[in-house]
């Protein structure tokens, strides 16, 4: 696939059509990533503009009781995340995929959550979490006798209120995407070995989880990306409290930018997300790309 | 593979256990799936500011519209709607122009440090919104853009997810068309109008559907960058909508109903492709 003849032409002719993508890359990706990285070594507002610190935001982020509250919260948030969406979603993407009537009734109930942007959603679930007796969740966990909780005030509770929120909004793109990775396996593999006598469990674990390798790799580098960026649940459902209990890396920033008047120090902690992000999704790649 | 699932179904016996444990958890999850939507509608349709844990209770007796005519009287909902769809318009049709422009050039020209290029590009799909949100204000509010329907489309053109699939795509068209493109005398803009994109349909559908529904969702970007009331997106319009009216359960479940409505329908009818658009960015190598 990768041989391709040279059908260059001449460039004259062809560069003006990179030419509007990379004006948009340059001015919107490629100079805001620079720009940021020369902001972390600034500090003032938008208000009052900026001058050189040197080093010393980068100092002082580690010394931040809330930028260390808020890089602990959104590491909680995304350890109990990813696991759990993604044996979930895996297992739901299996039974869905030997179905053999109302598949498509269940893919449209699942992907229902997809459709919508995080704001209607969060107003729907902070009725549903409203504390006492009378709210929706606690009548639900009531009937399994466990007592009424104050899900978004309790500083042990918000962030798995959060993570249950985020999984309902999430899961069903997750189920969708091993369905399609279970789409690319031949059936014949499974065939075959049943006749070789591979019970459920060995065709799972010699079949189905060798070949939908990709597609673990695709999610496990792609759920650290988009949960390490939470933001939009944070914003509508908490506002970062109780307290500092569920401030995320994102909504700190936002906050340090927009209404603290701390761009410099905004960039700092951006500038640490991303090393963060790339950290961690390389280290992903080597382990997974390793075995 | 449709035809291999149904010989294997003709070997099960059909209504044992198993059979049946396979098809109800999937639906129960299902159901509760939809559960806060059923919650939604029904709360919807009652002005009211209690809401009861009991399910049996929230059926609405006498219903009532009013709480939808409020929404739309008491605040610019349709205007957010219209700039939502402005807004996620403008940048599909952007994207899906630029995009495949710059994916073809990437699948099929040769020059040089074309690789290291291409993957300094890529590179920008790992790069937080939270690294590129300050600066691109700031440019924004230089140029003036604030409040502008520009400003709401440009920064999302920087994405280069699109750039991606369409390359991706795009290698598989055979170089022996575009040869004979231009032996037949179509210019390159001809060659990619006439041959490349017209061959690149399905992979426009999938990425056209993708962009609008990020569009359609995003709300960190036009939360920064609108917020003039008249030039909000419906999220963030809504987001402030509902601290005003936080007390009346009714109202915020109408606006938060009336707000997800536009694009239920139209998912109710293209079920299909919004799957395939939604899961593109998994169609890997």
């Amino acid at each position: 696939m990768r041989s391709h003849k040279t059908n260059s032409g001449k460039a004259r002719e062809w560069f003006p059509f990179l030419l509007p993508f990379l004006c948009f890359y340059v001015v919107f990706m490629a100079l805001p990533v620079l720009w940021s990285f020369s902001l972390s070594f600034q500090q003032g507002g938008l208000l009052g503009g900026t001058f050189y610190v040197g080093f010393q935001n980068y100092r002082s982020v580690w010394d931040d009781q809330v930028f260390l509250t808020a890089l602990r919260n959104t590491a909680y948030y995304t350890v109990l995340v990813i696991p759990t969406i993604m044996v979930f979603s895996l297992f739901l993407a299996m039974m869905i995929n030997q179905m053999h009537r109302l598949q498509n009734f269940v893919k449209a109930c699942i992907f229902l959550p997809l459709l919508s942007s995080a704001v209607p959603l969060a107003i729907v679930w902070k009725a549903l979490f409203t504390p006492g007796r009378e709210g929706p969740l606690n009548y639900l966990v009531g009937l399994i006798g466990i007592s009424p909780q104050n899900w978004l005030a309790n500083p042990a509770l918000v962030i798995p209120s959060i993570v249950l929120f985020e999984i309902w909004r999430g899961f069903g793109f997750w189920t969708l995407v091993f369905l399609g990775g279970l789409d690319t396996i031949p059936k014949t593999l499974y065939e075959a070995a049943e006749i070789d006598g591979a019970g459920i469990w060995g065709r799972f674990r010699n079949i189905t989880v060798p070949l939908l390798k990709p597609t673990f790799l695709f999610l496990a580098v792609m759920g650290v990306i988009w949960n390490f960026q939470l933001f939009d649940a944070v914003y509508m459902l908490t506002y970062g409290g109780p307290g500092y209990s569920s401030y995320s890396i994102v909504w700190y920033v936002y906050r340090n930018a927009f209404h603290f008047e701390k761009l410099g120090y905004a960039a700092t902690m951006g500038i640490v997300l991303l090393v963060l992000i790339l950290l961690l999704t390389g280290f992903q790649r080597r382990v997974m790309e390793g075995k | 593979m449709q035809r291999q699932r149904f010989t294997s179904r003709s070997r099960k016996k059909h209504l044992s256990f198993g059979y049946i444990l396979l098809h109800a958890i999937p639906i129960f999850i299902a159901i509760v799936t939809i559960f806060p939507f059923i919650f939604m509608g029904l709360i919807s349709l009652q002005n009211t500011y209690f809401i009861s844990g009991n399910p049996t209770r929230w059926i609405p007796r006498p219903p009532t519209i009013g709480t939808f005519l409020h929404v739309i009287q008491e605040s610019q909902f349709i205007r957010w709607t219209g700039n939502s769809l402005l807004v996620a318009i403008a940048v599909t049709i952007l994207v899906l122009l630029m995009h495949s422009m710059a994916g073809y050039i990437f699948a099929k020209k040769l020059f040089p440090y074309r690789d290291i290029i291409f993957t300094l590009i890529l590179a920008g799909i790992m790069v937080p919104r939270a690294v590129t949100i300050v600066p691109a204000f700031l440019i924004m509010r230089n140029l003036g853009l604030l409040n502008t329907y520009p400003g709401l489309v440009f920064y999302p053109l920087a994405i280069p997810i699109g750039v991606f699939l369409m390359r991706q795509f795009m290698y598989s068209i055979p170089d022996e068309l575009l040869h004979a493109a231009k032996i037949d005398g179509c210019s390159e803009m001809g060659a990619f109008f006439r041959v490349v994109l017209p061959l690149s349909k399905p992979a426009l559908a999938v990425l056209g559907i993708y962009t609008f529904m990020e569009q359609w969702r995003d709300f960190l970007w036009p939360l920064v960058v609108a917020t003039r009331e008249s030039m909000k997106t419906l999220p963030v319009g809504l987001s402030t909508f509902h601290t005003e009216f936080r007390t009346n359960f009714g109202i915020q479940m109408a606006a938060a109903l009336l707000s997800v409505l536009p694009i239920l329908i139209v998912f109710l009818f293209f079920q299909r492709y919004f799957i395939k658009g939604l899961t593109a960015g998994a169609l890997k190598e």
